[in-house]
């Protein structure tokens, strides 16, 4: 069924079949046939008014049946109402069958609505079905590996008596593998999370400063442990963008982590923030191995790490710049990585600025409500 | 074997409740307190939780979220509607770790709150901030 244009046939042969449908003939479901045959009425009217006129005979029906029996073309004159209402019928059949064709489109239209409606709830009910399972699913992961890990611990710290050394060094692989499972947890949680949460970003005017600070607060411990000083060459001006605090702040959190990790111990990392046409360049620089240019592009698929062999020196599925790739590309950013093998890594992070206008609104927004 | 309650009235030394339902968790922190000096008392779901913190005077209290009955956040909340309850440091353990869920565990009245798995390290040094040795009568 559709209502596509119709062609100057398809119109003719329309018209044709509307000839022979009764509707066109029923003036009383069809009001254009009455409104034609009124408006063909003139016609004959004024054809005997005038002939009447002319010849000065009498104006009855009489003298009209005398002139069309004397003059047998006034019958022309006379099928004029009947044609014009046949015509008009028909016309109006057409109309009346695309109103109908119009209301089983809008009926199907209804239809498919209340089933995208249905399928949408029954969505919503099975997202939070999954989210609701992904809760579970941490809870359930996380638990052996509360008491195994504490346990370790207390061994270790001599809390249960005293330990040979043999005994401690299996021990502490032992409990290195379990911080390894954990961390791996973790990172196919926080991807997960992620994965399900896409389209649930949280959007709002944010100072990149402030989230490099909190990204870098909770890494400080982490650098200071292998003794890598981090230099940062911030502007003194807010970095207003427009996205998702915890979002950003997990990404740079990530790329940070990447640079102290593959840090050599006793390194320096170098981050920067530089305002480039209507951008934030968000840069981390570290000085570690590098990886190579074959790689390089691998590293933004899932569960790749540019060693892929298997005896890899770090822990990890390489979730980590998954994660950052997502999260900024939701933002409309770009992220790539720059390296050189043996000079280090440089993580680039492009956000686009919160324009002048959106700020100034926005700032003065504050100012009233604070004033109000 | 999971229940250690010694009599908590004529004991000087500081009591802790731990409300934990994962009974070899709640062992390894009984164990883990003891020897840090304290008498260690648990509960396993959250009302008997919620019963013996109305009923008994403790010094420190351990609550994991999740668990049979009322969840930790629930006991957590009702805790601090009583203003005898007011000042008890609590401790929030719990696997559901965004950081959401620990500005919220703040925001409802814990004293802290750690991620699970946690490093025992790290509860130690949380409980030796929240009750100073000093406050041992």
């Amino acid at each position: 069924m559709s209502l596509k244009h119709s062609s100057a046939s398809v119109l003719v042969v329309e018209f044709l079949r509307a000839l022979l449908a009764p509707h066109t003939y029923s003036p009383h479901k069809n009001i254009e046939t009455l409104f034609g045959f009124l408006w063909g009425l003139p016609i004959p009217v004024f054809a005997f008014a005038i002939h009447m006129y002319a010849t000065g005979s009498p104006c009855t029906i009489q003298a009209c049946v005398e002139i069309v029996r004397d003059n047998p073309l006034y019958l022309i004159f006379v099928a004029h109402p009947f044609l014009f209402a046949v015509i008009f019928g028909a016309l109006g059949t057409m109309r009346a069958q695309r109103d109908f064709q119009i209301d089983a489109l809008i009926a199907d239209l209804e239809q498919h609505c209340e089933q995208l409606f249905s399928a949408n709830e029954k969505l919503t009910v099975v997202d939070r079905l999954k989210s609701e399972f992904l809760a579970n699913v941490t809870h359930e992961l996380k638990s052996p590996l509360v008491t195994a890990l504490g346990y370790s611990d207390r061994i270790l710290s001599e809390k249960l008596g005293p330990i040979t050394d043999r005994q401690r060094n299996a021990l502490d692989v032992s409990k290195r593998n379990l911080i390894r499972l954990r961390n791996l947890i973790e990172e196919i949680l926080d991807f997960s999370r992620l994965e399900a949460g896409v389209g649930k970003f949280n959007f709002e005017q944010t100072n990149l400063k402030d989230l490099i600070e909190a990204a870098g607060s909770d890494l400080l411990l982490k650098a200071r442990d292998r003794n890598i000083t981090i230099h940062s060459d911030i502007p003194d001006v807010p970095a207003w963008v427009s996205g998702d605090k915890m979002k950003l702040t997990q990404a740079i959190e990530n790329l940070l982590d990447n640079a102290i990790k593959f840090s050599p111990e006793g390194k320096s990392i170098h981050l920067s923030v530089k305002s480039e046409n209507d951008y934030w360049h968000l840069r981390i620089e570290d000085s570690g191995a590098g990886i190579p240019p074959d790689q390089l592009a691998l590293l933004f698929q899932r569960f790749s790490q540019a060693d892929g062999s298997t005896s890899r020196p770090y822990s990890g599925m390489g979730l980590g710049l998954v994660i950052v790739k997502k999260i900024v590309e939701a933002h409309g950013g770009e992220v790539w990585l720059e390296s050189q093998p043996g000079a280090g890594t440089t993580a680039h992070i492009r956000i686009r600025q919160l324009s002048n206008n959106a700020l100034e609104t926005k700032e003065t927004a504050h100012v009233t409500s604070a004033i109000g | 074997m999971f229940q250690s309650i010694q009599p908590l009235e004529q004991n000087t030394r500081r009591v802790a409740l731990i409300a934990e339902d994962d009974p070899d968790q709640s062992d390894m922190l009984r164990d883990t307190l003891q020897d840090e000096g304290y008498t260690v008392d648990t509960a396993f779901s959250g009302d008997v939780a919620y019963q013996k913190l109305l009923n008994h005077k403790y010094d420190l209290v351990i609550l994991d979220i999740r668990m049979p009955g009322l969840n930790g956040g629930t006991v957590l909340k009702a805790l601090r509607l009583k203003k005898s309850k007011a000042e008890l440091p609590v401790i929030i353990l719990s696997a559901f770790a965004t950081e959401t869920d620990m500005r919220r565990y703040r925001a409802d009245g814990a004293n802290a709150a750690l991620a699970k798995p946690y490093e025992i390290n790290e509860l130690l040094s949380v409980i030796a901030c929240l009750v100073p040795r000093e406050a041992q009568s």
